[in-house]
């Protein structure tokens, strides 16, 4: 025997609320004269005050109702018999990335989705709960969620897991909350639940990432209903994993170097993880636009090895595709198998040197000169090549040399009289290569080239002339600045060379000489360089030499940059152009010029965790607000920040596209894809044990199989029809009784008040 | 021949009613006279009672000639003693005589003795004989001595009318304090609930007998007294001494019961122990009935 409700046992307290009264509280009495009282005075006296019980039975029936009323309040409840006791019960739903491996279904031959067979396990728990006890169901997905509150009886929660294709019920791609945070939640449910015997079933494979984040907050929490419900409360997981999983990943996906130029080889990096307990061979095909390459890269792993494949396809033309790396063979957690990575093939920038020389060189000799250069360690002989051959050679040597593969830069020289017959807007890097004067026309073209949003880089070797530079092309009023950053000077030999060092800047052009084994700029000697005796105020000292002469300077002009270098890339003033340094230094300088240098975020984004990405790339200029389309569903409205930043949310796993809102039929524009993939995270198959558990859960927990869940309902039954009953049949006869004697007393006490 | 008459009683509420004890006194007996008692000397009067034979002594003028005649023997006549005897009521008039009954329609013990006395004073007149008075508790209240004549009946009557219950009772010594007022014998009639000490009661009225009168005691009680019929817890107050006992009636109605049998008995064997007359009288009794029990008691003592 056992009290659901053991606190109202303090009700009989009021039992003693009639004892009193039949005590105490009727010793009314009339004084009666009396002639033959001699014949009782002989005999105890009645003390008025002594406990004397009266009305024995009606006492006795107001006690059982009193004591019956208590009784079913408190809730008898007896351990004994076979019939399911009530008990509050919180089913947690893992529904985590890892849910989605598949398992043996109990049932049949065929394996199914872990979530699923999980469900299956809630229904089966959730519909052995009756009134009075209760029933929640918490589903530990993307986020936590309630699904049903605490109500009696199972229908409401049995409710809530009988919505087909609801998002809830669908594993996340994403680690979620943790199961620690919904056990808080559970455990919440729960708080002052002392009347039954409660649980809390968390229905899960019992992967250790699920239990990753632990935030202190609930564990507090779960602690706190724990001291509160004492042994009332049990904290159950169901083990639905099989017992060895085998699992290989694709962990990440990247394209090695970020950016493909058209005529590149596109190489996908894509880190194949082993995540099972045995070894295993995977077999990895890259896909591009859905179109999949026929070599498959074959890896064997030992069991947590992982290997970087490289997968890798030509690319012919400028696109915004995805590229999907697949693992040919599924195993039981199909998620992983596949990633998806952005690839985006990037259109040729074109690249306008203006050549102040007057002179062009043939390629050829260019190159001859070029391959002799790079080749002879002794210093090389004058050369007729003028430096803006030596850049327009350098900035796409392939292409230069007739072959298929470049660097994505197009040049164009031309002397500065014919500037004025050049599309400026087609271009993306002007280049004025030693002039020292323009056409007026020329010269306001260029600004609002600028000014718009382009770049300038003005290269002053040996040939600009100082006084018609500076009166050109420098202004000293900060208000209204010329187009260079510096005053030029006079060209200045040096003896012995000026040696580079590495730069005290942090500018991007350079950041990665910092490392050395990046690059050494030491090895760069300068034996001519221009003075640059007046920096304009707004510019920025990119490069200098140790004795703090500026060799670069660069200075920001409306939305664009100009960058002026003191120094030419002639053979004769300096070996510059002759180290294997040069070519990276120059196409980092024209990305850097061309906005290709920045850092973006990356487009490809773990499942179900919000990001931000930087969208301030000319296609998506002036817009407020993106639209990013769905594999499924509405495409979403995204605001763009003053930062020109967007904020996405929270996603499943899957290819997406960012674009500029549109009507229906429009054109599709500029558009970024953006590629979701699954946590890697919940590709881990390390499981944890009962010990940890009992540990970060602050008391015991028990761990069963499925196929033991039986043993978690509680036995007995509750007296509540037999009380009730009772308790109905006591009270007809207290108030018959009642009635009875308060007519008799009536009857007495007219008889004694005519007296 | 058609059946006699049920014998009604006088309802007590038409008792009350009526104004004037004397009437009272005179329905109550109404009826009652052919029972009328006898003298118990034998005298010169006309009514013949029986013969005796002749012995010396006797007056000449008793013989009875014609049975000389008859028998050749001496016998002289007797004849009834129409004498003026006392006939005396000793009303108790102590504060348990005030009792009130629960039952309303019933009357109180002293009503009750007051015209019980009232008609024993109504009949003793009109059968010529000398009715009396003693009311008393403790002391002897009122002395109404015997005399004979409607004058008398009326004082006696008006004594009646007018008594109150008041005091304790002591009934030996009040008894003896009577006897010795009482010089000339004749029929005491004790109306009284004799609460007081059992020998008290009894030596009382063996002093009365010692005096030769013929002493009936007629002990009175309520019907809650022989009957206890009370429910409820209840504080009893003494009529007498006003001394109050909170009891429990149902618990001690047994042990009341029984001693008031006891109570009754030893009154009763004490009056017989003494040769006076005992009747016990419930007041829920017709007085009627109690009258015409009483009177033909005496009537076939007498023969």
């Amino acid at each position: 025997m056992n009290f659901l409700f053991p606190t109202m046992l303090a009700g009989l307290i009021g039992m003693s609320v009639p004892i009193a009264l039949h005590l105490i509280a009727k010793h009314k009495f009339p004084i009666r004269d009396f002639p033959t009282l001699r014949l009782l005075a002989r005999d105890e006296r009645t003390n008025v005050f002594a406990m004397k019980l009266i009305d024995p039975l009606q006492l006795f029936l107001r006690l059982a109702v009193l004591s019956l009323l208590v009784l079913a309040m408190a809730r008898l409840f007896s351990g004994a018999g076979s019939a399911a006791a009530p008990r509050n019960l919180v089913v947690v739903l893992d529904a985590s990335a890892s849910m989605n491996q598949t398992v043996k279904n109990p049932t049949g031959e065929a394996r199914i989705p872990m979530l699923e067979l999980a469900v299956a396990q809630a229904r089966e728990l959730l519909r052995e709960i009756q009134p009075p006890g209760q029933a929640a169901v918490v589903v530990a997905g993307d986020r936590t969620r309630v699904t049903s509150a605490l109500e009696p009886g199972h229908e409401a929660a049995l409710a809530s897991l009988a919505t087909e294709g609801s998002d809830t019920l669908r594993a996340t791609d994403g680690a979620g909350e943790g199961l620690i945070h919904a056990i808080g939640a559970a455990a919440n449910l729960l708080r002052g639940r002392r009347e039954v015997k409660s649980q809390i079933v968390v229905l899960t494979d019992l992967r250790a990432t699920a239990f990753s984040t632990r935030n202190q907050k609930d564990l507090e929490s779960l602690v706190r209903v724990r001291s509160d419900l004492g042994d009332k409360l049990d904290v159950v997981f169901v083990d639905l994993a099989d017992a060895a999983a085998d699992n290989v990943a694709i962990t990440e996906t990247r394209v090695r170097g970020g950016r493909v130029k058209v005529g590149d080889d596109a190489h996908v990096l894509a880190t194949v993880r082993n995540t099972g307990s045995e070894e295993q061979t995977a077999k990895v095909q890259l896909a591009v636009g859905n179109q999949p390459d026929p070599n498959v890269a074959q890896v064997t792993l030992e069991p947590g090895a992982e290997a970087i494949v490289d997968l890798t396809t030509p690319v012919n033309r400028a696109v915004r595709t995805v590229a999907d790396v697949r693992i040919k063979e599924p195993d039981s957690l199909v998620a992983d198998d596949v990633s998806s990575v952005p690839l985006n093939v990037s259109e040729s920038r074109r690249v306008l040197i203006v050549n102040g020389a007057g002179q062009t060189a043939g390629v050829d000799g260019a190159l001859a000169s070029l391959g002799q250069a790079a080749t002879e360690t002794e210093a090389p002989e004058a050369s007729t090549v003028d430096g803006a051959t030596i850049l327009r050679f350098v900035l796409n040597p392939g292409r230069e040399s007739g072959r298929a593969s470049g660097t994505g830069i197009d040049t164009t020289v031309v002397p500065p009289d014919a500037i004025v017959s050049q599309t400026l807007s087609k271009f993306a890097l002007i280049v004025l290569y030693d002039v020292s004067s323009l056409p007026a026309q020329a010269m306001e073209d260029i600004r609002t080239f600028v000014r718009d949003g382009r770049s300038l880089l003005i290269v002053c070797s040996g040939g600009a002339s100082p006084l018609q530079f500076n009166r050109n092309f420098y202004g000293a009023d900060p208000r209204n600045p010329g187009l260079s950053p510096a005053q030029l000077g006079n060209d200045r030999e040096l003896s012995p060379a000026l040696s580079l060092t590495l730069p005290r800047s942090h500018h991007p052009w350079l950041a990665p000489y910092r490392d050395p084994l990046q690059g050494d700029l030491s090895s760069i000697h300068f034996t001519k360089v221009r003075d640059l005796p007046a920096v304009n105020e707004a510019a920025k000292v990119v490069l200098a030499s140790p004795d703090g002469q500026p060799l670069a300077v660069e200075m920001p002009l409306g939305r664009g940059r100009v960058m002026l270098l003191a120094f030419g890339f002639e053979l004769e003033r300096g070996d510059l152009a002759r180290t294997r340094l040069f070519p990276e230094l120059m196409w980092r300088l024209v990305d850097h010029l061309t906005g290709h240098l920045r850092v973006l975020p990356p487009d490809s984004l773990v499942a179900v965790q919000p990001a931000v990405l930087d969208v301030s790339e000319p296609g998506f200029a002036f817009a407020t607000e993106l639209e990013l389309t769905r594999p499924e569903g509405d495409p979403l409205r995204l605001p763009v920040t003053e930062r020109q930043t967007v904020l996405i949310p929270p996603l499943p796993a899957g290819n997406y596209q960012l674009h500029k809102p549109r009507a229906a039929g429009a054109a599709a524009g500029h558009t970024r894809n953006l590629t979701v993939h699954l946590d890697p995270r919940e590709s881990d198959m390390t499981r944890v044990e009962s010990g940890p558990l009992a540990e970060w859960l602050g008391g015991p927990v028990d761990v069963i199989a499925p196929a033991d869940t039986a043993t978690l309902t509680p036995r007995g039954s509750e007296f509540w029809r037999l009380l009730v009953w009772a308790l109905a049949a006591a009270y007809v006869l207290e108030a018959v009784s009642g009635f009875l004697l308060s007519a008799r007393r009536e009857r007495l006490r007219a008889a004694e008040g005519q007296a | 021949m058609s059946p006699p008459p049920p014998v009604r009683f006088l309802d007590t509420n038409l008792l009350r009613s009526i104004a004037g004890i004397e009437l009272k006194a005179r329905l109550l007996v109404e009826g009652m006279y052919a029972s009328r008692h006898r003298s118990p000397d034998y005298g010169y009067s006309v009514e013949f009672v029986d013969h005796r034979e002749y012995t010396r002594g006797d007056e000449l003028r008793t013989i009875d000639w014609k049975m000389l005649a008859r028998t050749e023997r001496y016998y002289v006549k007797r004849f009834e003693m129409e004498s003026n005897m006392n006939v005396v009521c000793l009303l108790d008039t102590s504060g348990s005589m005030g009792y009130v009954p629960q039952d309303k329609s019933r009357l109180s013990k002293l009503e009750y003795g007051s015209y019980l006395a009232a008609a024993l004073s109504h009949l003793a007149t009109h059968q010529q004989d000398s009715p009396g008075l003693v009311t008393f508790d403790t002391e002897m209240r009122e002395f109404l001595p015997p005399k004979q004549g409607k004058r008398h009946l009326f004082a006696i009557l008006s004594r009646l009318e007018q008594l109150s219950c008041q005091g304790e009772s002591d009934l030996g010594p009040t008894l003896k304090r009577i006897a010795q007022r009482l010089n000339r014998r004749g029929v005491i009639v004790l109306i009284s609930d004799c609460h007081s000490a059992v020998e008290s009661v009894v030596d009382g009225i063996r002093h009365l007998m010692a005096r030769r009168h013929d002493v009936v005691v007629f002990h009175l009680l309520d019907a809650d007294e022989v009957t206890f019929p009370f429910q409820s817890l209840t504080s009893f107050r003494d009529l007498e001494t006003t001394g109050q006992l909170m009891t429990d009636p149902l618990r001690l109605r047994k042990k009341y019961l029984e001693r008031l049998a006891g109570f009754r008995e030893a009154i009763k064997s004490g009056c017989a122990s003494a040769g006076a007359d005992y009747r016990f009288i419930d007041t829920s009794e017709p007085i009627e009935t109690v009258l015409r029990d009483y009177l033909l008691f005496r009537r076939q003592r007498s023969r």
